[in-house]
């Protein structure tokens, strides 16, 4: 090949770079995006399921020693789950009652959609620490960015942080993109607002000195933001920072999720356009 | 000619779904960029006309589901396909196991250099600062390039006569 062809050839890259730039910018390309959206995503949801059957469970390493430690762990976080379930319980029906009589509030469902994962920490996503999946439904589905990305059991998952036709991206709750009010359990007031850090944990920064807070309270949404509702596990207390010479504490949470094994989530759709 | 270029589109429609979705999960080797590798490859192995048309496709691919701007991978990727070219025709001539190493490197640095400037430019409104820990990353990431790169440059060389070997043998004996 000539020196002249090949610098040819390598402004045809630029030429070639730069029409397709071009084409999708005023829509020309919509077809072929879809197109190959609709051929690639079977095939990253079935690459991510192997790929997380290949992962295996986060046990498989542990010794004997470990796991009896963690099994009595377990039983003890179990049996204080089981002395608290019943005390809501008897709230719960207490609240109905209530409920009955008042009569005029109803109980709120929220609408949902549920997506598959079909792709992890897009290959761009890593450069600046920002942890999200990739799921198959998108503004088409009545997704908005800033929506709420829950688990099966309702456990927070991250927030929608961009929205295509068909796919969106959540940033898990443990990136820095990925902020959100927060509260106690027990408590109406937002204590601070949520941010990842370096797409491992889960921080609540500027937390007034006046807030008690102790290893193990449970974090919930408090529904300060549009289309968040209220009262959405994220996850507990697992580190208090708290020094007398400072104005602020702060938290590290530790979801009760396990973000790297998610196949689907449930996006909560706003209710008739109105926030919580 | 189409049937080439179908088996192409499909081989590389497969590698990007394995790195996306299977090597982006699992520990370790998601510091592998096997796009970049294999695209690499393709561009000492066959010519610059094939080279041009994975580079174009994957990066296409790529914007598709990237939700960063529409031809940000265009972009980068064509830098490091323009880069790579021009070293590989005036200073990696030989095709031996070293200069494909060093292929591999700078493509990796330029490529990962230029998406973190970019994604700095489309996400960040503030100074620019180094993620933590970004070198340590680096690091990874080029070994596990620079590692994947001989493997399959070992594998290669048990089928084609393209590569020179690694140690060039000196005749001694008369």
């Amino acid at each position: 090949m000539g020196m002249n062809k090949k610098k040819n050839r390598l402004g045809l890259i630029i030429v070639v770079v730069v029409l397709l730039i071009f084409f999708n910018w005023i829509g020309l390309l919509g077809w072929l995006k879809q197109g190959i959206s609709a051929v690639l995503q079977p095939m990253l949801k079935s690459a991510h399921s192997v790929s997380s059957e290949i992962k295996g469970d986060e046990f498989a390493n542990l010794n004997e020693a470990e796991l009896i430690a963690l099994l009595k762990q377990t039983q003890s976080e179990h049996n204080k789950l089981v002395a608290d379930n019943a005390q809501l319980r008897y709230l719960q029906e207490e609240n109905n009652v209530l409920r009955a009589y008042a009569g005029f509030f109803e109980r709120s469902k929220y609408h949902q959609v549920i997506a598959d994962v079909i792709s992890r920490n897009t290959i761009d996503s890593n450069y600046l620490q920002n942890s999200n999946v990739i799921i198959n439904r998108g503004s088409e589905d009545g997704i908005i960015i800033g929506l709420l990305a829950v688990d099966q059991s309702g456990m927070v998952v991250g927030k929608v942080t961009q929205v295509e036709k068909g796919i969106a991206e959540v940033s898990l709750i443990n990136s820095r993109r990925c902020n959100l009010g927060v509260s106690l359990q027990d408590q109406a007031r937002t204590i601070g607002i949520t941010e990842g850090e370096t797409g491992l944990t889960v921080a609540i920064n500027f937390i007034p000195q006046t807030e008690v807070i102790r290893e193990g309270d449970v974090i919930v949404t408090s529904g300060l933001e549009n289309n968040i509702p209220r009262g959405m596990v994220v996850g507990k207390i697992s580190q208090a920072e708290k020094e007398n010479n400072e104005i602020w504490q702060r938290a590290v949470v530790e979801p009760y999720i396990n973000l790297e094994d998610l196949m689907m989530v449930a996006v909560i759709l706003p209710q008739n356009n109105l926030s919580f | 000619m189409y049937f080439r270029i179908i088996i192409n589109l499909v081989l590389v429609l497969v590698l990007i779904a394995f790195q996306s979705s299977f090597l982006n999960l699992l520990p370790i080797v998601s510091y592998l960029n096997l796009l970049l590798v294999i695209s690499l490859f393709v561009l000492v192995m066959n010519d610059l006309d094939w080279a041009i048309v994975w580079f174009l496709l994957i990066a296409f691919c790529l914007d598709v589901f990237s939700f960063n701007a529409f031809g940000i991978h265009l972009m980068t990727l064509g830098l490091v396909l323009i880069i790579s070219y021009v070293l590989l025709i005036n200073f990696f001539t030989n095709r031996s196991l070293y200069s494909f190493l060093f292929l591999v490197g700078i493509a990796t640095i330029i490529y990962d250099a230029s998406l973190l400037f970019v994604d700095y430019l489309y996400i960040s409104s503030t100074l620019f600062v180094l993620p933590n820990d970004f070198w340590l990353d680096e690091l990874w990431r080029l070994l596990a390039n620079l590692i994947a790169t001989g493997i399959i440059f070992y594998i290669l060389n048990l089928f084609s006569k393209r590569f020179q070997p690694v140690f060039l043998r000196k005749k001694i004996f008369r």
